[in-house]
């Protein structure tokens, strides 16, 4: 049975699709078979953080009853799993979104975690996205606007029935100015799961020509190393040093997506 | 005079410690007030405290729970006719055109949910309506209060169960 945990924030911009793809991306290299499920159906952003460029069929189809989920499952960076969004209006102003529990429901015991990237705000799309889940991890920054959302989804969730598990604070500077990660606990009361830095090279991400999660790109990157901290917390398994990858033709095989039959 | 003012400037402010940055004190207090506002206990034994704590903590303005015909646990005086209604509605719509998941009525003062599920129909009424996650999510936990107080669904007209 899988773990599945939806990344939630509340407010925009926060962090989830980054810490989603990177999070999951130190999963499946350490062995675990993980499905990123980008949830996010107006903006979809995941896919193309994991280097996708198109998908004939999405969770779009999926949503609209119009194709099987199996189907929409892509090969993604270090042999983790993804189902992109699509990017079309004209299916997004048709989905469901309250299907997405039970597409979720139904392949859910073949990984060892299933990961759904939330979007923003707290309306019936975001309340799918966690729905769909069993357990859910808020994003938040240290500033009292994005907690004050991270507050708001945190009750969400609950209204919901979905176990909110931690919290992890992103875009971290260590400021005067800044709320503690330990006051951000207990103002959510929720365990702190991590600490992630700002860190350039987390947006370095999108201007590459390959377009690769920075725990790929810069495995030793302060942001990298937290990240790696979270897959540990999320997994409970140590993970060791995640080696950049020099090997010639890497990045070409990385980004040869092959739809999964 | 550039370089030099600028050295002053940088000892200045390190020895002033001219970072105006600080802990916003007063937003935080105002987090944690919201907060206390949005606490729901949710160990009550009786039925009327439940689903007044849920009517809070699902920002909702009504819940009635109808089994097999029946009315058999409403936050409202008017429970028993909003039960009537709703079971012929419910009836209503399946008859003419499918099992629905929910019937949603906009009424001048708000909106009619009716949400058959599990056996039960659960009828809430709030000003904004909800969606089905929502309404599911709130039966879900009406029913495991009830099973946990040994009401299970009315059999032949009679309810089973010490509450009543
Ligand atoms: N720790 C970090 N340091 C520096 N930049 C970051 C960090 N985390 C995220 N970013 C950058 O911030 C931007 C927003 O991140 P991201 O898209 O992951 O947020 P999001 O919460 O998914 O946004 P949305 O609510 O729009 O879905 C991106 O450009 C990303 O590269
Ligand atoms: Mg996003």
């Amino acid at each position: 049975m899988a773990k599945t945990i939806t990344f939630v924030s509340g407010k925009g911009g926060v962090g989830k699709t980054s810490l989603i793809a990177n999070v999951g991306v130190a999963l499946a290299k350490n062995g675990f078979k993980v499905l990123l499920v980008d949830a996010d159906v107006a903006m979809a952003n995941l896919s193309l953080l994991l280097g996708m460029q198109s998908s004939p069929i999405t969770l779009h189809d999926v949503l609209l009853g119009e194709s099987n989920i199996q189907d929409a499952i892509y090969d993604g960076p270090a042999g983790c799993f993804f189902v992109p969004s699509g990017l079309s209006l004209e299916t997004y102003r048709r989905v469901d979104s309250e299907r997405l529990e039970a597409v979720v429901n139904s392949i859910e015991e073949r990984y060892d975690f299933v990961l759904i990237d939330a979007p923003a705000g707290i309306e019936k799309n975001v309340m799918s996205a966690i729905a769909a889940a069993k357990e859910a991890l808020i994003i938040t920054t240290p500033d009292s606007p994005s907690l004050a959302d991270a507050l708001k989804t945190k009750l969400v969730a609950q209204r919901l029935g979905v176990n909110p598990i931690g919290v992890i604070v992103n875009f971290f500077r260590n400021e005067k100015g800044e709320i503690k990660p330990k006051d951000i606990s207990k103002l959510l009361e929720l365990p702190v799961f991590g600490i992630v830095p700002e860190d350039p090279e987390v947006r370095k991400s999108f201007m590459q020509e390959n377009v690769a999660p920075v725990i790929l790109r810069k495995p030793n990157s302060p942001a990298s190393l937290a990240i790696k901290r979270i897959a540990e917390k999320i997994s409970g398994k140590s993970m060791g040093v995640i080696l950049e990858e020099k090997k010639p033709g890497f990045f070409s095989r990385l980004f040869s997506f092959r739809r999964k039959k | 005079m550039g370089i030099v003012s600028k050295a002053i400037g940088r000892i200045a402010s390190i020895v002033l410690d001219l970072d105006d940055t600080q802990l916003p004190q007063d937003q935080i207090a105002a987090l944690n007030d919201f907060l206390a506002k949005h606490k729901f206990e949710a160990a009550t034994k009786n039925l009327d405290d439940f689903l007044g704590m849920l009517k809070k903590k699902h920002l909702v303005d009504s819940i009635t729970v109808s089994s097999a015909g029946e009315m058999i646990a409403s936050s409202e005086g008017n429970g028993i006719s909003d039960n009537f209604s709703s079971v012929a509605l419910v009836e209503f719509v399946t008859k003419q055109l499918s099992k629905p998941d929910t019937i949603l009525l906009k009424m001048p003062n708000g909106w009619h949910m009716i949400f058959p599920f599990m056996q039960k129909i659960y009828i809430v009424k709030a000003g904004t309506n909800l969606s089905t996650i929502e309404l599911k999510a709130l039966a879900k936990e009406i029913d495991a209060f009830l099973k946990s107080k040994g009401i299970k669904n009315k059999k032949n007209g009679k309810i089973i169960g010490k509450a009543f």
